[in-house]
């Protein structure tokens, strides 16, 4: 049971979470207009519907973010063993990061990175 | 105690993931997912696979989760269309059926079975980082080198094919 | 905690290492725009180095990866797989470098993607672990998208990328599942391991988990061969890939799923041969009759070789049954055979589409015989070791698959094999039929003009090796058989 404080840190979360939502929707007033229920209170008039076609460029931003992401389950553990390693361990994650920063370099050299 | 935390995510689980099919609003969808998400990474977690809970939570629920968003998005899917896959409905929930009851047969007599424990599992520090670390830069040095090959082509491959170009339609 | 450090054979997966270091080579390179005309060059360069150290590495034992793990092992069976591999690359770079430059798809990324592939299949065809294999098919077949959808101004080709990227994502989930309950069976991932559980005593549980394994692998790699039921694919993918690349994709991934199925069936589930020797058979007729029926109405050429190239899965399935060295040798020579004939076959139609608008029918070939006559006859050549006639290499390739399978015992299915390989002749033929004896269209689909000479060059020596080989086949022969040698 050694999960038993993250299971009263998820348990108080969704306490104070809901004591939160609860409390202000029954102690908060509720004076409805137009401009009050819409999506940007003070912002902006809204002119369209947020529904549109992403530019693909935001697809390829997040899967290098996906593909850089995944190298971190590699180095976690990693770094965790790094000790026991030592030079053994250095070289065999030098050889993976080698190749991830020659991606890197890549994706930068094509523009990948540069929004226009 | 550990019976009602298993039937808790396992019944979260299965309830998001139906919930999931269901429902029209790709949004949502993606929404549940990342409740399906959550309650397996619990299930790991009961099962000694404290790391793979984790990155299940960071890797599949965050960065995967984020770009299905993405897709949606690029492709501007508000509702799915009903009536295009009209035959295939029914086919795809007799035929998953049915690959369902071998599944569930060999499960079944397995749990029955002599079961074979991992050559190099158990045992103290199971499923924590530390043994998976060592057994990733040991055991398994040459995978996780290839998993780096692996990722240099994806990169690439992101980059050939969201490049600038015109595509022409028809033949 | 002190971790005992594994001691590692470099060595070992050299061969690998440097396809890998050469693709990211080529990658590198091909990002300054002034080196673009010579990359292919270098390409063919690099790819010439790994053919040297794996040739350099035949004899020398099995040797495996690690003291703690074998996960890849430096045997003759990978090695010759992997020079046939590198000889496939070698021809459809020389085939690549005018289609390449006239779609305006003459990249690094290209190139290196091809080699990259190449690393992919040579790591599937060293491995003795489902880890190593499955990873090795995934840099084959993430390659393998990019290079088909990389024509991007071409709606076909984006087509043929999503439908390979959709079925390949759903073929490797089944490899994974199975993998998942063959590991479940046997407590490791090692092909060793499996195979000692597969041999020892075991429960009906753990039968069912290992057949059920086996046979979601089985889908897995039935679909990467185009076997029937999993074969929808094939043609639609040939025909939007850019034609170098559908050249690549019928011989070097097949011939890698193949060499894989060699290892696995033959050294791996010779225990459950009961089981799967029925269901291979069958598979293996469908596959060759669909294959052959269905080709005899196309008249789109990349079609008809997508369909050819089922059939030829079929056959290649067929010795499996005599599990004999003499069977997975004569797999072993039809593939490096296949490979010179299908590469030839798509490589006329590269080099032919290279100079204007893409040759893809019958009519587009009409009157090739007296417009040009080299071509037509290597087509001609290509189209005749295909059908299998005498003295070309396809006909060797053929009779040593035949025989094999007679020895085996398997008289019947060799029957079946042989008449629907005559079936074959009819289209085969039909392509030289219209090369020499229908008159070429008013204006030929291909401007007039020299043929790109580094893909004529791929062309002669394919032509010349399928008639070498058809006269004296005995060298590769050799080659293969000692290939299968090393295999347990």
């Amino acid at each position: 049971m050694s999960y038993l404080p993250l299971i009263l840190l998820v348990i108080l979360v969704l306490i104070v979470a809901a004591v939160i939502v609860t409390l202000s929707s029954y102690i908060g007033r509720k004076k409805t207009s137009a401009s009050k229920l819409a999506s940007y209170e003070c912002g902006v008039p809204i002119k369209d519907s947020a529904r549109k076609n992403f530019s693909v460029k935001f697809y390829l931003i997040a899967i290098l973010f996906i593909l850089f992401d995944v190298e971190i389950i590699y180095l976690y553990p990693w770094a965790v063993v790094y000790g026991d390693l030592q030079l053994y361990g250095a070289a065999a994650m030098g050889v993976f990061f080698l190749l991830l920063v020659i991606g890197f370099l890549y994706e930068w050299k094509r523009g990948a990175l540069e929004w226009d | 105690m550990e019976l009602y935390f298993f039937l808790f995510f396992a019944i979260v689980a299965v309830a998001s993931s139906v919930a999931m099919i269901l429902q029209r609003n790709p949004i949502y969808c993606v929404l549940l997912l990342i409740m399906v998400m959550i309650s397996i990474a619990g299930l790991y977690l009961m099962l000694d696979a404290q790391f793979v809970a984790i990155i299940q939570i960071v890797v599949y629920a965050g960065a995967i989760m984020v770009l299905f968003l993405f897709v949606i998005m690029l492709l501007n899917l508000s509702r799915e269309e009903g009536g295009v896959f009209r035959i295939q409905k029914p086919l795809a929930v007799l035929l998953a059926a049915l690959l369902f009851l071998p599944v569930a047969a060999m499960v079944m007599s397995y749990a029955g079975g002599g079961t074979t424990p991992p050559a190099d599992g158990g045992g103290a520090g199971f499923g924590e980082v530390e043994q998976i670390g060592t057994l990733l830069f040991t055991k398994y040095l040459l995978p996780v080198e290839i998993a780096a090959v692996l990722l240099l082509i994806a990169i690439v491959g992101a980059v050939v094919l969201t490049r600038k170009g015109t595509v022409s339609v028809g033949e | 905690m002190n971790t005992a450090l594994p001691v590692i054979n470099l060595y070992a997966v050299m061969p690998q290492i440097v396809l890998v270091s050469a693709a990211t080579v080529v990658l590198i390179v091909g990002l300054f725009e002034r080196f673009r005309k010579g990359i292919p060059y270098l390409s063919l360069l690099l790819l010439a180095v790994s053919g040297v150290v794996a040739v350099n590495q035949l004899g020398l034992g099995p040797v495996p990866f690690s003291d703690v793990s074998s996960m890849m092992v430096m045997d003759d069976f990978g090695l010759v797989a992997t020079l046939v591999f590198i000889a496939g690359a070698v021809l459809t770079v020389l085939i690549s470098i005018s289609y390449a430059e006239a779609r305006s798809i003459d990249r690094g990324e290209y190139y290196a993607l091809l080699i990259y592939a190449v690393s992919g299949m040579s790591m599937m065809a060293a491995s003795t672990d489902l880890f190593t294999f499955f990873l090795g098919l995934e840099v084959l077949s993430i390659s393998l998208y990019v290079l088909i959808g990389f024509e991007q101004r071409d709606a076909g080709s984006n087509e043929g990328a999503l439908k390979y990227f959709l079925l390949g994502a759903f073929a490797s989930g089944f490899i994974l599942y199975g993998m998942a309950l063959l590991y479940g069976a046997s407590g490791s991932t090692e092909y060793e391991a499996i195979a000692r559980t597969l041999g020892g005593e075991r429960s009906d549980a753990v039968n069912l988990l290992l057949l059920g394994g086996l046979g979601l692998l089985l889908v897995g790699i039935g679909f990467k061969i185009s076997m029937v039921p999993f074969h929808a694919w094939t043609p639609d993918v040939y025909q939007g890939a850019p034609t170098p690349v559908a050249a690549f994709l019928s011989t070097g991934s097949k011939a890698a799923a193949f060499v894989v199925l060699i290892r696995l069936l033959g050294s791996v589930f010779p225990g459950l041969q009961m089981e799967w020797i029925p269901l291979i058979s069958v598979l293996a007729v469908l596959t060759i009759a669909v294959g052959n029926v269905v080709a005899l109405v196309q008249t789109n050429l990349k079609r008809l070789l997508a369909y050819s190239s089922i059939a030829h899965a079929g056959y290649m399935l067929l010795p499996l049954m005599a599990d004999s060295q003499d069977g997975s040798a004569s797999i072993v020579f039809y593939l490096i055979v296949y490979t010179a004939m299908n590469l030839g076959a798509f490589g006329v139609l590269a080099v032919l589409s290279a100079r204007g608008a893409p040759c893809a029918t019958l009519e587009d070939l009409a009157g090739l015989g007296s417009r040009r006559p080299l071509l037509a006859a290597v087509m001609a050549v290509v189209m005749f070791s295909l059908a299998g006639i005498p003295p070309t290499a396809g006909f060797m390739a053929k009779f040593y698959l035949f025989s094999a399978l007679v020895h085996g015992g398997y008289v019947e299915l060799a029957v079946i094999g042989l008449l629907f390989s005559g079936v074959s002749l009819y289209y085969y033929l039909r392509v030289v039929v219209w090369m020499y004896m229908r008159p070429a269209a008013e204006t030929p689909a291909e401007a007039a003009g020299r043929l790109s000479y580094t893909g004529m060059t791929a062309l002669c020596l394919s032509a010349l090796a399928i008639l070498a080989v058809g006269v004296f086949p005995s060298e590769l022969l050799q080659l293969a058989e000692r290939a299968v040698m090393t295999l347990p």
